[in-house]
């Protein structure tokens, strides 16, 4: 399946290709053009478009800039640095993330798919608008340490980048709006909707074998209330018991609420076999030691969400084996691969 | 959005000049008339002026000498109230005030009706809309360095700089704008200044002059701020809010010329 579609990719690129060497008017490759397409079978997304429609030129203009470091303020880095498109646009090889002048910052960087749905974001909900998203990695000291002020002026002396803003926008100077709204263009268009899982969800039931539908059972009776389907999180703030005390406040940095101590934004469970290191400090490097977690290691946080029980929920061996085999058929066969979210440049 | 919501009191207004006109002369097009008015800023500490850079220091109540490097701030949402109670809502009405070598600032407001206003007020911060629909243009573009990117909102006030005895450094970057007692730090300032009148022409443009004394941040009607003991306060919060009652208080209507 993931070859065949890849084949396909590759045979419309060459068709469009030739086309442009051959005639003055090519037939334009419209279903080869990345552009943000909502999946039939997910539910309407928060973010709105309305002030940013999907455009196939908003969206390579917003994938150009991912992968361009001159988003960082000594050009060293890109978005893609700690966001890589094998790993779901998630940094498997780092517990924390890690930005310029070799600094960490102080979580987990996340994967990144199906952004339109989130209301808010970060793992503490600080960030409230898809668009102020880009500006915290770019600005942060510990990640790209630019200011946008700065950012700005290198990309309006970009004589190719002034065009693509005018040509997408219509602006004759880029501001951080137009810089966002580009950015997010590309973001949405990671959509994360080709599993095995979501096969069977489509009526292929042989998609997902029999452990792994036993998986799905066990998933639907003990995680789906957090990791709700099909987008495997409800995106509520919630502490899953890893700990008496933690060093990170989560939710409460935002809110100042006692009760919001140690909460953090339930992440998507999609291509989690891709997104290793696990939770919000990475301080898990397997999918065992997580179902592990659940099952036994569940900690008496005094904020500890109701539906886990102190001490985990007890799976047998055969029970972790086939959530594991469920999880793993969580993965996209389409997101990792797709040549259109690559790295234009390479 | 915007535009429809201006469009209402505009149609309203044009409806009325055009029934006058009528009456006065049958065969003029009926041309609503607009002029400018100008919020002055003075900004002092007591009776000096306050400008950045400056080479004196300022001494509060608490006996700490304060020296400026940076006060910026968002006066929006400005409203003029004529004397037969009608209301002009400036459109897209967001200015950065940003302290430099004069320490006073003229706020220009175009297309204001002619009228004889008798009151204004206008937002220190910025409404909780424009803090939650993604990064803003103009004065509200994040790249002035009025955003928190890692927990959203506008930075309403920033103030820094040192205090000169104890040489401690003082960054204060005051903003909330949820709808809670304890993180809402957006404050009005509203001036009635009847039967004081500002008269707006096309041909006539009044000053409200506003004295602005930055004294009041720290030695204000909610809390004696001391460097000493608070030196950084840079996120939404009961202190921020605190700071927010305190500082709202630095602005004075001192009078009207026309």
């Amino acid at each position: 399946m993931t070859k065949a579609l890849i084949q396909l990719f590759r045979n419309a690129r060459w068709l469009l290709l030739l086309g442009m060497a051959c005639a003055e008017d090519p037939f334009p490759q419209q279903s080869n053009e990345l552009v943000f397409q909502p999946p039939a079978h997910f539910p309407a997304q928060a973010y709105s478009f309305a002030d940013n429609e999907p455009t196939p030129q908003r969206t390579a203009l917003g994938r150009r800039l991912f992968f361009d470091p001159v988003l960082s303020r000594d050009s060293s880095i890109n978005c893609e640095h700690c966001h890589q498109q094998w790993a779901a646009f998630s940094d498997p090889l780092h517990p924390i993330s890690h930005g310029i002048d070799n600094r960490f910052g102080f979580r987990n960087s996340p994967a990144l798919f199906n952004l339109a749905w989130h209301p808010v974001f970060m793992a503490d909900g600080g960030i409230v608008h898809f668009e102020n998203m880009p500006i915290a990695p770019i600005t942060d000291s510990n990640e790209m340490g630019d200011d946008l002020a700065n950012v700005l002026n290198k990309l309006n002396r970009i004589p190719s980048y002034r065009a693509d803003f005018k040509n997408a926008y219509g602006v004759d100077v880029i501001n951080t709006q137009v810089l966002m709204r580009a950015l997010v263009q590309y973001m949405a268009a990671l959509v994360a909707a080709d599993s095995r899982y979501d096969h069977y969800l489509q009526g292929n039931t042989s998609a997902l074998n029999s452990l792994e539908r036993e998986g799905l059972s066990l998933f639907r009776a003990h995680c789906g209330s957090c990791h709700q389907e099909p987008l495997f999180s409800d995106f509520s703030f919630r502490n899953n018991g890893l700990a008496l005390h933690y060093a990170d406040s989560g939710r409460r940095r935002i809110t100042l609420l006692p009760t919001d101590e140690a909460l953090f934004k339930v992440p998507s469970l999609r291509n989690i076999a891709l997104t290793k290191p696990y939770m919000h400090n990475g301080s898990m490097h397997t999918l065992e030691e997580v179902i592990r977690h659940y099952s036994e290691g569940i900690e008496d946080h005094e904020n500890l969400d109701p539906t886990l029980p102190i001490g985990g929920f007890q799976f047998t061996e055969h029970e972790q084996q086939a959530l594991l085999a469920f999880l793993k058929s969580l993965t996209d066969e389409t997101l990792p691969n797709d040549p259109r979210l690559d790295n234009p440049g390479e | 959005m915007k535009k429809l919501f201006w469009a209402v009191p505009m149609m309203a207004l044009a409806a009325l000049t055009s029934c006058e006109k009528e009456n006065n002369n049958n065969n003029q097009n009926p041309t609503p008339s607009f002029g400018s008015i100008t919020i002055e800023l003075e900004h002092v500490w007591e009776n000096q002026a306050v400008t950045i850079p400056h080479s004196g220091h300022f001494e509060t109540n608490s006996g700490e000498h304060i020296m400026f490097s940076k006060l910026n701030y968002y006066l929006t949402n400005v409203q003029l109230i004529a004397n037969d109670g009608t209301t002009w809502t400036e459109e897209d009405s967001y200015h950065l005030v940003q302290l430099g070598a004069n320490n006073t600032i003229d706020l220009n407001l175009q297309d204001v009706p002619a009228a004889d206003y008798v009151a204004v007020r206008f937002l220190i911060g910025v409404d909780s809309t424009h803090n939650v629909s993604g990064p803003q243009t103009g004065a509200l573009d994040p790249a002035n360095e009025m955003f928190w990117s890692w927990n959203n909102g506008y930075i309403f006030l920033k103030a820094e700089g040192m205090e000169h005895m104890s040489g401690t450094a003082f960054r204060y970057h005051i903003g909330g704008f949820r709808n809670s007692n304890s993180t809402n730090a957006i404050q009005e300032v509203a001036f009635n200044f009847a039967p004081m009148m500002a008269e707006v022409r096309q041909d006539a443009t009044p000053v409200l002059h506003c004295m602005v004394d930055v004294q009041k941040l720290f030695d204000g009607q909610a809390m004696a701020l001391q460097v000493g003991a608070n030196p950084t306060v840079h996120m939404p919060g009961m202190m921020a809010v605190n700071i927010a009652r305190n500082y709202v208080g630095m602005f004075e209507l001192d009078h009207v010329h026309n």
